[in-house]
């Protein structure tokens, strides 16, 4: 048993989202970040098929463990204690009976991930256990109102010991062991760049791209959006320089993730985890690969330039990056 | 129907989006056929079949469906599929149902009426509504706004964007009328609402950027029941779960008749 003492501004359950609910016009939801939440479970042994639920922090937490568990932290956070003493994010942590976490606020980003051996126990809604708040569906409870003081939770036992010898090589690390570890970690992080400036992010041009001219698309990427107060797992509201397209009525359709839409004022809005399924304003495009994962960790008044790829690109980086993890 | 018709656009690095909006019809023979284009009806009915049989058949792959007017979002695992592999899927499918027979009525067999009362327009500050917008900017009278907006009935053709949120069509021409400009935070429970030739009624509370023309008393929430081990709990389920095929026909109330059926649906869902 593990639980919440105490609790920043929002901690709630992720795992990589819903199956088979969008039709129903539940959303699919999963980790805004999903860079450091696989990072998160990699580290900790889960493998990525096992779908393992973390838990997805904004603020400063405590976490109290009356059980014993390896957990890891990643994300936006730098140091982290465990009874005082100081640890590094990504590290692999032993929690003791007794033992406390404490992840301390950081100046960067926003969200970071918290994984345990085996993965958090929770009640599965379209075979996610995510809370999605907007709906009142999801997380511990099955209301998705997330995690806050006093919350308590049970792990999942670990499905087997494999990659125990990879385990155990981390725990007692050799020192080459302990660095090649590092240097792949490093690498995976490095590919991401989740807290690089200027925040560059890919955009997969579709959907009613067309409606926009050349020289609108153009002013497009070549301009600079902040990131508004309007920000949250549902979206992210930009402003910057209004772009004009062809006034023409269109019948609502499919949303994916990472979807922006420009609404009639011109603005883009970037469409996220917990967005609804079914909208009719004009797309641009979509983000994806790494770009989903660094729009989940932007606050609001940071600056974002578009750039355009391809969707094979960003499918690429997940395969590689994904290839990557399964090496740690 | 002609495979040319068919549009598979790659929207996202895990999606692709099927969409019927330039199909056509083919009659008579292929040299000399004439080609017309298809009615909404037709190309919804269309997405509705390519929908049931691949989720019927749900291939390893998939990982989620999202019908609408006339397209079919397709999200895939991109670990075990590319966009080559899912288009082939689909264009496989589409050769299958055409041997088949692709259902052309744009009516399934257990589609339901629902008769649904609204409060046009109305003075409470709680709930927003656009009424004079919409009336200016089609330059109409209130009461043509309602006699337009409630004496056709609709079609649901596409369930999404919030659960039970249902899009009605279509919509007379005369309110044919665009988003607002920038969507509101929080549009109320029970608004009923209009956008280009589409009318709907927002479920629960929502951002939303259709403009909102009066409420529904009834509670069409159907995101409250779901997880079975909390039943007793909350056992609050909508009276009206919209499917796609249903005919929906809205009625006008004044504020006496509003007050009243919100009263009653209290009770309903309190006894429940």
């Amino acid at each position: 048993m593990f639980s919440i003492e105490q609790c920043g501004f929002h901690i709630q359950l992720v795992d990589s989202g819903r199956k088979f609910c969008q039709f129903l016009g539940n959303t699919q939801s999963g980790p805004m970040d999903w860079v450091s939440y696989h990072l998160a479970n990699a580290i900790v042994n889960n493998l990525p098929e096992e779908n393992s639920a973390a838990l997805e922090c904004i603020g400063e937490l405590t976490l109290f463990a009356e059980s014993t568990t390896t957990c890891s932290v990643t994300g936006a956070c730098d140091d982290v204690f465990i009874n005082d003493r100081k640890h590094k994010a990504t590290d692999l942590l032993e929690l003791k009976v007794g033992d406390r976490l404490r992840v301390p606020s950081t100046s960067f980003g926003l969200r970071y991930y918290v994984a345990f051996s085996g993965g958090i126990d929770a009640p599965k809604y379209y075979g996610s256990v995510c809370d999605v708040f907007k709906e009142q569906t999801g997380g511990l409870s099955g209301f998705g109102e997330g995690l806050t003081v006093g919350s308590r939770f049970t792990l999942l036992k670990p499905s087997s010991d494999r990659r125990s010898h990879v385990r155990e090589a981390t725990l007692n690390s050799s020192k080459l062991n302990a660095r090649k570890r590092d240097a792949l970690i490093l690498q995976y992080l490095n590919m991401a760049k989740l807290f690089s400036s200027p925040i560059k992010i890919p955009l997969i041009l579709a959907y009613q791209d067309a409606r926009f001219t050349l020289a609108q698309k153009s002013l497009f990427f070549s301009d600079t959006y902040q990131v508004s107060p309007q920000h949250s797992r549902m979206g992210i509201r930009m402003s910057g320089r209004a772009l004009h397209y062809a006034e023409k009525s269109l019948y609502s359709e499919g949303i994916s993730n990472g979807s922006v839409q420009i609404a009639g004022d011109g603005q883009p809005m970037i469409l996220l985890a917990d967005r609804q399924t079914i909208g009719g304003y004009p797309k641009i495009g979509s983000v994806g690969g790494y770009g989903l994962a660094r729009l989940g960790q932007v606050k609001t008044g940071d600056k974002i330039i578009f750039y355009p790829v391809s969707a094979e690109e960003c499918r690429q980086q997940r395969l590689i990056s994904m290839e990557l993890l399964h090496q740690l | 129907m002609l495979h040319n018709d068919l549009e598979l656009q790659v929207v996202a690095e895990d999606a692709l989006l099927v969409c019927f909006a330039n199909a056509k019809s083919c009659v008579g023979l292929p040299e000399q056929s004439q080609h017309t284009t298809l009615s909404l009806n037709d190309k919804n009915a269309m997405i509705s079949s390519i929908f049931n049989h691949i989720l019927n058949a749900k291939p390893t792959w998939l990982i989620d469906l999202t019908p609408a007017f006339e397209t079919l979002l397709i999200t895939y695992n991109i670990f075990l599929a590319d966009q080559w592999l899912v288009k082939t899927y689909v264009r496989e499918t589409l050769n299958e149902l055409s041997k088949i027979g692709m259902s052309d009525t744009g009516r399934s067999p257990n589609a339901l009426i629902r008769r649904i009362p609204v409060l046009y327009g109305g003075d409470d500050p709680s709930r927003p509504h656009d009424v004079s917008a919409v009336c200016d900017l089609h330059n109409i009278s209130e009461s043509a706004l309602v006699t337009l907006h409630n004496s056709c009935s609709y079609k649901v053709y596409a369930v999404g964007f919030l659960p039970n949120f249902a899009y009605l069509g279509e919509l007379s021409d005369k309110l044919n009328t665009p988003r607002l400009s920038s969507p509101r935070t929080k549009v109320p429970a029970g608004a009923v609402a209009i956008a280009d030739k589409q009318t709907a009624i927002y479920p629960q509370q929502s951002q939303g950027g259709w403009h909102i023309v009066g409420y529904t008393p009834l509670s069409l929430d159907s995101s409250i029941n779901k997880q079975s081990h909390h039943q007793n709990l909350h056992d609050q389920v909508a009276k009206i779960t919209f499917k796609v095929g249903d005919t929906v026909e809205f009625f006008a109330i004044d504020d006496d008749e509003f007050v009243e059926i919100q009263q009653r649906e209290n009770t309903y869902c309190a006894v429940k």
